[in-house]
């Protein structure tokens, strides 16, 4: 499988909406079987996709994503796990062995929805092989991190308005 | 305060240098009590201090933000290479008020405005900086709630029916399913498909656009599939199909409605199995390019009459978008005018200000039959013969005063008003079904009033006579 990390002088990009280096790693069973750099153009946030959608990649290890540009992604059928930080390489290990779950590589202010995540389908300690076969294109979008909780929020704001 | 004296006791303990915020108490009182969001950062990028209002503006509490690079909490466009505290430190001067946004938790776009300064120790050092933030939300919110959000894209209105269609227009974009869009001739079809286009992940590849009712039938099929080699006469080597060249981007048929049954059938196969054969050749190809087709015919009727297949009307309308006439969204008209002088001026180097009232008067009360592209062409007409200053109606066509030959050639006020007399009245006979008692009722007047505008006006006593429709 495939997963791209943005990142941006060697730790993951603080924002995917303008990050312009991405390693793209290929993996079989947790190990690394190649790696791809992949320059992105300044531009439409959504055109930054399309370069992953042309390498076929799966995955998307990521900053912070806004949610229009989240749900193209999913609409090309790569899985988003965002608000994720720390050195490239770090995340990159922790990734491919299945142990990114947890607050040491959530961004700030991130960390107490890892808790709430419990209820949906965890990422916690699951391979990213696993992980591509669970998540149906449907449920793509709930089941990164914020989804359930960020979806409640909306709600209640929509109600509110 | 405690708080802070217990995150920079943690801030220390995870290995960051001495903290910038090195402020007396009563500072740091005054950034709690502010309402703009500010944070210091060491000399290694991580934050030193963040107050109140930056915890309320970005939901992260304080103690999460502490020691982190400053990058990671504010999560703004800005970071990274463009950095305005980066260039703050590089070349010592301040920056005031640079507009972007920041992403928050919920993946939503902040927009804020930041304000950058260097921070020195009392012997001149630099030993970091600090960012003022400052949440635009609400300001933003009022502003379009103004102005309505009046441009995407290259599509410009402020009519509610087109404000609907702006908010599901980039959500329409992201799906790869086929568009339908309906209007009548000039309504901006090829625009909105144009502007789907990029708004989509696609924009970056071709967007093509065939014109279905300009070609004979024989040649719209080799110009959409393409050719091999030997398939005819004259096809000397391959030529590639508008589909093959629109490969994983858009492909825009316009005048849908016109194509005969049998490449009805060709284009329901591309539709539903994604694959045709070019002419002559013995393969299928694939194809991935996004559909976007559009008519100004009444499909439904044309279904009904057995001159366009059921089966393609279904599979062509699963996203439909409707473009209304000008006619029904005449408050565009000041300002389509003002985007056509716009752009007119930069094409012809002139120096054109805008319009004047009598002007904008008489072409709200214009119907508009070929509808923005109609009004286009009246602005580049007028820009013939005006060069500068505001467009009058000397400058506007003597069509536009068809019920006042009298008046014909003079630009006056009184002008306009007659003609927006007239038009009001033709208006409500024409609704009443030319029951002129009905008529002058709905205009507020008595008939006899009616009869002596019309006879001031030089409009002629309609021949249909509404008195006996009921």
């Amino acid at each position: 499988m495939k997963t791209a990390f943005p990142y941006w002088r060697h730790r993951i990009a603080p924002v995917f909406d303008t990050a312009r280096q991405i390693l793209v790693v290929t993996s079989d069973a947790g190990m690394t079987t190649g790696k791809t750099e992949v320059t992105l153009a300044d531009g439409h946030p959504t055109a930054k996709l399309l370069p992953l959608v042309e390498l076929q990649v799966d995955s998307l290890v990521c900053g912070a994503i806004s949610s229009q540009v989240r749900q193209m992604a999913v609409f090309y059928g790569i899985t988003v796990v965002p608000f994720i930080a720390g050195d490239l390489d770090a995340i990159v290990r922790l990734w491919l062995a299945g142990k990114l779950a947890g607050d040491a590589n959530a961004m700030p202010g991130c960390r107490r929805r890892w808790g709430r995540r419990s209820r949906d389908a965890s990422l916690e300690n699951v391979a990213p092989e696993e992980l591509k076969a669970q998540n149906e294109p449907q449920d793509r979008l709930r089941i990164a991190r914020h989804g359930r909780h960020s979806a409640c929020q909306a709600a209640a704001r929509r109600r509110k308005i | 305060m405690p708080e802070a004296t217990s995150d920079e006791g943690r801030a220390t303990a995870m290995g960051t240098k001495k903290p910038a915020n090195t402020t007396p108490a009563s500072t740091e009182a005054i950034l709690e009590s502010i309402s703009d969001g500010v944070f210091t950062v060491d000399r290694d990028w991580n934050v030193a201090s963040f107050n109140r209002a930056a915890e309320e503006i970005t939901g992260i509490p304080r103690r999460e933000a502490i020691g982190r690079p400053c990058s990671e909490v504010l999560r703004s466009n800005m970071c990274g290479d463009h950095c305005p505290l980066q260039q703050t430190l590089t070349s010592g001067r301040p920056i005031i008020g640079r507009s972007g946004y920041f992403i928050n938790a919920d993946g939503d776009r902040i927009p804020i405005s930041i304000s950058t300064a260097v921070l020195r120790d009392s012997g001149g050092t630099v030993i970091g900086g600090a960012e003022t933030f400052r949440d635009l939300s609400e300001v933003e919110a009022l502003r379009q709630e103004l102005n309505g959000k009046a441009h995407v894209g290259d599509l410009t209105s402020r009519s509610p029916v087109m404000q609907k269609l702006f908010a599901i227009l980039p959500a329409i974009a992201a799906s790869p399913s086929t568009v339908l869009v309906l209007g009548e001739t000039g309504t901006g079809k090829e625009l909105v498909a144009h502007t789907l286009h990029d708004l989509s992940p696609r924009s970056r590849r071709p967007f093509i656009a065939v014109n279905c009712g300009a070609l004979p039938d024989t040649l719209l099929e080799s110009e959409l599939f393409g050719y091999k080699a030997g398939a005819f006469t004259g096809a000397a080597k391959d030529k590639q199909g508008r589909f093959a060249l629109a490969e994983g981007g858009t492909i825009f048929l316009d005048e849908i409605g016109d194509i005969t049954p049998a490449l009805q059938v060709r284009l329901l196969r591309v539709l539903q199995e994604k694959c045709y054969e070019p002419l002559g050749a013995v393969r299928s190809e694939t194809t991935n390019a996004r559909v976007v087709v559009a008519t100004n015919r009444d499909l439904t009727a044309l279904v009904k009459k057995d001159l366009f297949r059921e089966d393609l009307y279904y599979r062509i309308n699963i996203i439909r978008i409707e473009l209304p006439a000008l006619r029904h969204r005449k408050e565009d008209i000041p300002l389509l005018v003002d985007r056509f002088i716009d752009r007119f001026n930069r094409r012809q180097q002139k120096a054109v200000t805008g319009i004047s009232t009598e002007a904008l008067s008489l072409l709200m009360t214009h119907d508009w039959p070929g509808n923005i592209r109609e009004l286009e062409n009246l602005v580049e007409r007028a820009f013939i013969l005006c060069t500068e200053g505001n467009i009058d109606l000397a400058h506007l066509p003597g069509e536009l005063l068809p019920h006042h030959p009298a008046t014909a050639g003079k630009s006056n006020l009184r002008t306009v008003r007659s003609t927006v007399d007239a038009q009001a009245i033709q208006t409500a006979l024409e609704r009443n079904g030319f029951n002129r008692l009905a008529a002058a009722r709905e205009l507020g007047i008595h008939k006899t009033t009616l009869f002596r505008r019309l006879k001031k006006l030089g409009i002629p006593l309609p021949v249909k006579d509404g008195r006996n429709r009921r």
